[in-house]
């Protein structure tokens, strides 16, 4: 069996509160397989982890946040406890993200062009003129008109899709193992979250790089990746590929969110009762249970771990 | 045939223009450049600034515009050579306040944390004192010469900088642009050259101007009091002290010329810094 690319292992992260003990714990024994030129979906409400998940894999987890446990490999090499020397080779060079908001992602004052091209400088020493052109090339790779006159342009000057395509360049500009997604088309309108999605797939695609694609729109990791990871609570509630998860979900999160985006019921839309639980401290039950139509008695017992059910994961006693 | 590059104006032509209409359009530009421009070439028009000239005291007239002091020489000419040195001073001592106090205030804000906290206590204690009274300490315990009063004015104004910065960069340490920077595996120093700083730029430059103004009057009063420029040294502030003694006697000249140039240029930088800051 061949190594996952990225292979994140019961990772718990916890919040610092004032009395130095843990305010509170969002990320819970979190495991998450990206297979190598894999496009793999984290899916969840808001609250759920994932931009948390995708922080600590780059290394960059917020004030007063820490990893308490567990482990984060990229290609067999351990991330966790590694000094800020190395995570700052990896990032932009082996792990690179791209940002909701494209437009607050670039700096306003320096030139799109500038931005990527130094991106390139950084990590593969090239020459000014030389990562100038790699820019313009890549601006004109991803659809950018008249990219050479574009690449001296400042953000403000880009449309919004304009701005997220300047935003991948700059993301794919050293050739990435894994690009990480966090929200990329939730700020654009649906043609244009239709258009960016495709060029983000093609252009990993092409690299023959992975994609970790965070969306709370289970419809677009159902449009755009191969796996999908369902977090609920800081816990992964199902995972496998993405045509058995959402077109038969085992998990009754899973299948909750899915009615919630899909569903007109009784003329409303669905949708989900209750709210996420606070994680204050570690959960002794499923996480699921104050708002699961299928709860019983057992799912008070433990906190069900990921079992492998058929060609999937899932963690509920119920299956 | 009319080639395209022929009819577009080039980047350095078009700057170049900017500069030109933005500078007649706008008063405060305009006397700025006035004054650098009375700075820069003045003293080689103007009469010797320490010559006898003939009759003491003379008022204002065709042949002495603004007069002559008791030693009889030009006031006019030593105001004009007293700009060069007024805005030179101010100038060095409010960039040498920028060169330290902007990028320490910059690093506190990004790292946080007790070296954040250190700057900030050593600002505040410079800050506790009334900066004219702190700046007359120091230069009577070290002797007043041009350098050190350089670096006293300097000295004094750092922690307006610092805070200045600390305060501006603050905000966009967590911004999104700066987060993406991190990810893209910059160094802290790239970050904060590259994306922090001139994003504050602006700010500064604004305030930069206000200190050159700060500087010109605490070169003043310093010189007024006796422990600045020492005469025969044409400047402002000795300019007025010199003449002081006379305005009782009716020669209001020796005084006021020097006084006029030194609100003059003051007010200048003040309007200039609200034109920085308005985007003019």
């Amino acid at each position: 069996m061949t190594t996952p690319l990225l292979d994140v292992r019961n990772l718990t992260v916890g919040f610092s509160g004032t009395g130095g003990g843990m305010a509170s714990l969002p990320l819970q024994g979190v495991d998450l397989e990206v297979p190598r030129a894999t496009r793999m979906s984290l899916v969840g409400e808001s609250g759920s982890g994932k931009s948390l998940t995708a922080a600590a894999v780059i290394g960059m987890l917020p004030k007063g946040a820490e990893i308490m446990s567990g482990s984060i490999r990229l290609d067999g090499e351990e991330l966790v406890g590694v000094g800020e020397r190395r995570l700052r080779e990896l990032r932009g060079r082996r792990i690179a993200i791209m940002f909701q908001n494209p437009r607050a992602s670039l700096n306003p004052v320096l030139t799109v062009g500038g931005q990527i091209a130094e991106v390139i400088r950084v990590h593969t020493g090239a020459g000014r003129r030389e990562s100038r052109q790699r820019a313009v090339d890549l601006l004109d790779q991803m659809g950018i008109p008249d990219a050479r006159r574009r690449a001296g342009d400042y953000v403000h000057q880009y449309s919004g899709g304009m701005a997220q395509r300047a935003a991948l360049a700059m993301a794919l500009s050293c050739r990435p193992d894994l690009l990480i997604a966090d929200e990329p088309t939730t700020g654009l309108d649906a043609t244009l979250q239709q258009q960016v999605l495709e060029l983000v797939v093609e252009q990993v695609s092409n690299q023959g790089a992975s994609l970790l694609l965070i969306t709370h729109d289970i419809a677009v990791a159902r449009r755009t990746c191969e796996r999908t990871t369902v977090l609920y609570a800081g816990r992964v509630m199902e995972s496998g590929p993405t045509g058995s998860v959402t077109g038969a979900p085992a998990n009754p999160y899973t299948d909750a969110l899915l009615r919630a985006f899909a569903t007109v019921e009784d003329g409303r839309m669905y949708a989900i009762p209750g709210t996420v639980p606070t994680l204050v401290g570690p959960l002794a039950e499923c996480p699921f249970t104050n708002r699961c139509p299928r709860v019983g008695s057992e799912c008070h017992d433990e906190l069900p771990p990921l079992r492998v059910v058929g060609d999937r994961k899932v963690a509920c006693v119920k299956v | 045939m009319t080639s395209r590059a022929a009819t577009r104006e080039t980047p350095t032509r078009s700057r170049l223009g900017r500069v030109v209409r933005v500078t007649f359009r706008t008063p405060a530009y305009l006397s700025m450049a006035i004054i650098a421009l009375v700075a820069l070439v003045g003293p080689f028009l103007v009469r010797d600034p320490l010559g006898f000239l003939g009759g003491t005291l003379a008022a204002p007239s065709v042949e002495f515009w603004f007069g002559t002091d008791q030693f009889g020489r030009d006031i006019f000419a030593r105001v004009v050579h007293a700009a060069r040195l007024d805005l030179w001073v101010g100038l060095i001592a409010a960039a040498l306040a920028v060169v330290v106090g902007m990028p320490l205030g910059a690093l506190g804000a990004y790292r946080g944390g007790v070296s954040d906290a250190l700057l900030l206590r050593v600002s505040e204690s410079f800050q506790a004192f009334p900066t004219l009274l702190l700046a007359l300490g120091i230069v009577a315990a070290l002797g007043p010469s041009i350098p050190i009063l350089i670096m006293v004015i300097a000295m004094v104004n750092v922690p307006v900088y610092l805070r200045l910065t600390r305060s501006a960069v603050k905000p966009l340490v967590d911004s999104d642009f700066v987060l993406a920077a991190r990810c893209a595996g910059k160094s802290q120093a790239a970050i904060l050259r590259r994306h922090i700083l001139p994003n504050v730029s602006e700010i500064v430059f604004a305030q930069f101007s206000v200190n050159v103004a700060w500087a010109i009057q605490i070169l003043a009063a310093l010189s007024f009091v006796g422990l600045g420029v020492k005469l025969p040294t044409a400047e402002w502030g000795a300019m007025v002290r010199d003449g002081i003694n006379y305005m009782y006697y009716g020669q209001w000249w020796i005084s006021l010329f020097p006084g006029l140039a030194i609100l003059a240029t003051v007010l200048t930088l003040n309007y200039l810094s609200d034109e920085i800051r308005h985007g003019s």
